[in-house]
Parts: C-alpha cells; sequence; structure tokens
C-alpha cells in the first residue's frame, strides 16, 4: 500500500496544480525507471517459471 | 488537513479539466489489464493497441492520460522483451539509428498534435457540446479498427480457402518493397545486415516518421506498425526486423514516454497495474493460443475489431445525446 501511496505521490507531481509539481524531473525519470524496471522484473519472473515448466517436463519424460 | 489525492490522480486531473466522469476503480482495471493481455498472447501482435480506446470507452479515462500511459506501459513490456533480444541477435544497428531519427520525430509531432486538441476543449456539435479530442480520436480509432479487421477478416477467409499462409507476402507487397527501393533521392545508404543493397535514406526515415507519429499520437505499438513496415516496406528479413524493431521500439518510447511526461499525460498508478496484469494476461494468453491456430484465431480479433469499432460509435452517438450508453 505505501508503494502505492508514494506513486499517486509521486503522479501528482505531473500536475500542473499540485504542490508537488516543482520536483517534475523526478516525476519524468520514475516514468521511465518504474515500467523499465517492472518490466525486467516480470521478464525475470517469467524467464524463471518457464525454466522450472521445462525441469518438470523433462524429469515427467 | 490536507485532503487526499485521489487513487488516479493525473486521470482525475484531466478528466476535471475536459469535464469527464471517469469511472476507473482498481477491480475494474484489473480485469481490463487481464483481458487485453490474454488478448494480446492469443492474437499475437495487435492485442494491445485495443487498450488505448477502451480505456476511454469503459472508464472514461482522457484520451491524453490514456495514450500517455500505455506508451509508458510499453516501455516496460520492451524492456521485459529486450531481455530476449540477446538471444535473438541480428539487430541493424544501422538502420535502428535511422529508423530512430524519423521516429522521434514523429513521436515529438503526435504528443504535440494530442496536445493541441487536449487544449482545445471542446466543440458544439448538434447542439451538444462534446470534446474535440475524444471526437477525432474516437473517430480515427474507428477507422483504424474497421480497416484492420477488415484486412484480418479477408486474410482469414483467403488462408481458409488455403490460396495463402497467413503472413505470406501478397503480390501487392511484394511490388510495393520493389517501387520503395527504386526511390533515388540522395543520400542513398546500403543496409548489409538486412539484405538492402541500397535505399534512399528519406524512405527509411520515412517509415520511423509513420511509425512515431501513430505511437505518439495513437499510443500504437511499435511491434504493430513498426515490424511490419520492417518486413514489408523495406524488405528486411522477419529475424532482422523482430530485433531491430524491439531495440529501436524500446529507445522511441523511452523518448515517447519523455514527451508525454513533459505534458503531464502519464499516470504512474495505472501504468504500474496495467503493466502487471497485463504481463500476466499475457502468458496466459499465449498457454491459450497454442491449443487454437489458424485462421480461426485471425478471425476472432477481426470480431473483436468490429466490436471496437461499434462501442466507439455508440459512445459518440451517446456524447451527443442521441442515445444512452451501456456502461
Amino acid at each position: 500500500m505505501r508503494f502505492i501511496e508514494y506513486l499517486i505521490g509521486i503522479a501528482s507531481d505531473g500536475l500542473p496544480t499540485q504542490k508537488g509539481f516543482q520536483s517534475q524531473p523526478m516525476y519524468i525519470f520514475l516514468n521511465i525507471a518504474i515500467p523499465v524496471l517492472i518490466g525486467l522484473l516480470m521478464g525475470w519472473i517469467i524467464k524463471l517459471i518457464e525454466k522450472f515448466i521445462v525441469i518438470k517436463k523433462r524429469r515427467g519424460n | 488537513m490536507e485532503k487526499a489525492l485521489p487513487l488516479f490522480p493525473v486521470v482525475e486531473y484531466w478528466a476535471r479539466f475536459q469535464g469527464i466522469d471517469y469511472q476507473v476503480n482498481n477491480i475494474s482495471l484489473i480485469a481490463l489489464g487481464l483481458v487485453v493481455g490474454i488478448m494480446t498472447g492469443f492474437f499475437g501482435i495487435g492485442g494491445r493497441f485495443l487498450m488505448t480506446p477502451l480505456l476511454n470507452i469503459l472508464f472514461n479515462v482522457p484520451y491524453n492520460v490514456a495514450v500517455g500511459s500505455e506508451i509508458c506501459q510499453m516501455v516496460g513490456t520492451s524492456s521485459m522483451n529486450i531481455m530476449k533480444l540477446r538471444k535473438m541477435g541480428n539487430v541493424d544497428y544501422k538502420l535502428a539509428v535511422i529508423l530512430l531519427g524519423g521516429a522521434i520525430i514523429g513521436v515529438e509531432l503526435g504528443a504535440h498534435i494530442l496536445e493541441v486538441l487536449k487544449m482545445a476543449g471542446n466543440i458544439t456539435l448538434m447542439g451538444q457540446s462534446i470534446g474535440l479530442m475524444f471526437l477525432i480520436l474516437s473517430t480515427v480509432y474507428a477507422g483504424l479498427f474497421l480497416w484492420l479487421g477488415t484486412i484480418i477478416y479477408r486474410e482469414s477467409r483467403v488462408a481458409f480457402k488455403g490460396n495463402l499462409e497467413i503472413g505470406d507476402m501478397t503480390a501487392l507487397q511484394f511490388n510495393m518493397t520493389a517501387r520503395l527501393q527504386t526511390i533515388r533521392i540522395p543520400p542513398m545508404v546500403s543496409l548489409p545486415v538486412s539484405g538492402i543493397e541500397t535505399i534512399s535514406l528519406w524512405v527509411v526515415v520515412g517509415v520511423g516518421f509513420v511509425t512515431g507519429l501513430l505511437v505518439g499520437f495513437l499510443g500504437v505499438g511499435f511491434s504493430f506498425i513498426g515490424m511490419p513496415a520492417l518486413i514489408y516496406v523495406l524488405g528486411c528479413p522477419m529475424v532482422v526486423a523482430m530485433s531491430t524493431d524491439l531495440f529501436q521500439g524500446l529507445l522511441a518510447m523511452g523518448y515517447g514516454t519523455f514527451s508525454h511526461s513533459l505534458k503531464g499525460n502519464i499516470d504512474l498508478v495505472l501504468v504500474t497495474v496495467l503493466l502487471i496484469t497485463t504481463t500476466v494476461g499475457m502468458q496466459m494468453g499465449t498457454a491459450l493460443a497454442r491449443r487454437f491456430t489458424g485462421p480461426r484465431m485471425r478471425q476472432g480479433f477481426a470480431l473483436v475489431s468490429f466490436l471496437i469499432v461499434l462501442l466507439s460509435a455508440f459512445k459518440i452517438v451517446n456524447q451527443l445525446g442521441l442515445i444512452p450508453f451501456p456502461f
């Protein structure tokens, strides 16, 4: 939940009317960094699952 | 005491700015992410293209936020796929750099057009006030899906008759590739990795520009237009096109995210929820697709495309106050 709250705070930096607008470089940086990190993490998890399934299948054969 | 921020602050801000009642909640968003992910995995290329119009049709997310957040999500998907790039190899770096030059200009122009439409506000049509951005983007999406659905439906019907394998180049496509390679506007470049002896630099830049424009304006994925353009328009081999498109697509979408960030069009909470759910859905869809193959699947995608056309048309008619919208 804290992560979501943090994201909401960062997202509000993109709004010209919000208080945090001054820290816009952080908003831009995180807009690129967060999807890249999530993408790499998900890719790694999928790779791991695929590896596990392949090993299980081989053992099954 | 300070008022707590809404869960989707950027969506909320731009919806209020455009006088729209947005209806995003966590559960429905997770469901949408999973459904679009499953369709992407099941149908292959093109599934993600559904996300932007569906965000607007179902939840009233303003198009500028739907497009910006979709591009941002695609950065995540591309980084996930880039892990496979090491295995695939075959990136034509020279081609990627030239394409990127055109793509960046296209992405910026697309984002700028969206910005102009966003700031244009509402117009009066048939006595009703309607958002100009909503009207134009809904019409463009409906037109694109109609075109796409028709092409895929026709292709699958031909494949049913056994005259054409899905993905085969038609005589028309061969003709177009040959014609473009005969354009002699200097400077000419040679792309040995892609097996292209000589081609005008402007043709390659033009392909990058058009792809970038559609990405920046509509939030359409690079693999959706970029890869077919590399194969059918420039005549790249499939394996080179895949790797090159993935590599330059990531860089161009990174720029798109930067540009849309400057315009305040990205909602990080929306991006995070959708990125995780669509990735999970894509894996489920890919597993499902192994059981169903052939032209029937393509016909399924054509049907989904026609459904989007109908929903977009309904929504426009509803905004004009002619009929109530079911959602």
